[in-house]
């Protein structure tokens, strides 16, 4: 049990700090990863998360009832984007090539945008236990005033209408590189 | 009366805003944007104690006007400086000392930012001009765009607390369209850091 804004920021920070350590490029191939992750769970995440429970349960893996349905479901969305997140900081292939910025400016880069994925990481993940009512009992409700104010500004419920146009943007940013 | 659109206004400020953007570099408005963050949020959560704080240092500093520790009486100076009332009391001067402080922080920011990332500026005629490139400029008139809108959205609520003011401009109105088009502005603030880290970053070797 504790206050989820707390933990939230911290692995915000976390993530700000692993940029700043692999620098600008490295963190840019990592957005880009996660935004077309993002995309995926926008448009085809209710579809899939449906086969895969149904998946589950002609397995004979039980989750009869809502509170397992959606326990199902939350943990599809949780593995799959730690899944997308460890395969895109663990490979080198999505970086972007070249030579990051030297100096504070490079620091700064690398920080916002490592800043930007812990929002994208941890953002998804919050989403999709809030939308799923906190299927794990490691919450305790109701929210602080501060944790409903954040839930409003997490990843999937501002950025959903603008997710094709930044994945798109991304990907053509690291062909034209 | 004059009528205003609460869109007139935004746009007024983003095209102030992109004006000044086009005669500086990408750093200098990135300087003036955390200018601008560390305001509004220093204004936002920390306002009673920097007014506090402000206070203080306003007995302090007539403590010293008065004579000081080196006054025939030090401590009945004190206590007579204790007394007078507050430098910042109403929420008028509330506002005033907000507004002061935000200008001031946004300045600082830009002049620190103007020496810290110096360019040599050449003859244009009989004119000095800095030369910067027009992806550079663009760039500039990007966050200049976003640093207008920025100071529109923490100065509207402040200048115009009222639904009405004498200019007509419906602030409610204007307060929803500000708060509304925020996430596209950070969104296109992340996408210039980008654009602006990828031009600064060294290509690959082949």
């Amino acid at each position: 049990m504790g206050a989820i804004e707390i933990t939230w920021g911290v692995l915000v920070i976390a993530f700000g700090l692993i940029g700043i350590v692999r620098g600008f490029l490295k963190e840019l191939g990592v957005t880009t990863v996660l935004l077309i992750v993002l995309f995926g769970f926008d448009h085809w995440g209710e579809k899939i998360s449906g086969y895969v429970f149904r998946g589950l349960n002609m397995a004979r893996i039980s989750f009869a009832g809502e509170p397992k349905e959606s326990i199902a479901k939350a943990s599809f969305y949780i593995i799959t984007i730690v899944i997308a997140t460890f395969i895109s900081y663990h490979g080198e292939t999505l970086a972007f090539q070249g030579t990051p910025p030297k100096g504070i400016a490079g620091v700064l880069l690398g920080l916002v945008i490592g800043l930007v994925n812990g929002y994208l990481v941890a953002g998804t993940i919050w989403f999709y236990v809030d939308k799923f009512d906190y299927p794990f009992g490691l919450i305790s409700k109701p929210l602080t005033p501060l944790a409903q104010e954040l839930i409003k500004i997490l990843p999937l419920a501002i950025l959903s209408p603008f997710l094709p146009f930044l994945a798109v943007f991304m990907v053509i940013a690291r062909v034209i590189r | 009366m004059v009528s205003v659109e609460p869109s007139w206004v935004i746009l007024g400020a983003v095209i102030l805003g992109v004006l000044f953007g086009l005669f500086q570099i990408p750093v200098w408005q990135g300087c003036v944007m955390v200018g601008v963050v560390i305001g509004r949020a220093l204004m936002t959560w920390g306002q009673s104690l920097v007014v506090s704080w402000a206070n203080k240092l306003y007995v302090v500093v007539r403590f010293a006007l008065q004579g000081g520790l080196t006054a025939d009486d030090p401590g009945a100076v004190f206590a007579k400086v204790r007394k007078l009332s507050p430098l910042i009391a109403t929420d008028q001067d509330k506002l005033h000392f907000t507004l002061a402080l935000f200008g001031f922080l946004v300045f600082l920011m830009y002049f620190l930012g103007r020496l810290r990332f110096r360019i040599r500026p050449t003859f244009f005629g009989p004119i000095m001009i800095f030369r910067i490139s027009w992806k550079r400029r663009l760039l500039a008139c990007g966050l200049g765009a976003i640093n207008g809108y920025l100071i529109a959205h923490f100065l509207i609520p402040l200048l115009f607390p009222q639904p009405e003011t004498v200019i007509k401009v419906s602030s409610g109105q204007l307060a929803n369209l500000l708060d509304e088009n925020l996430v596209l502005v950070l969104i296109g603030f992340i996408l210039m850091l980008i654009i602006f880290g990828l031009q600064a970053s060294g290509r690959s070797q082949g």
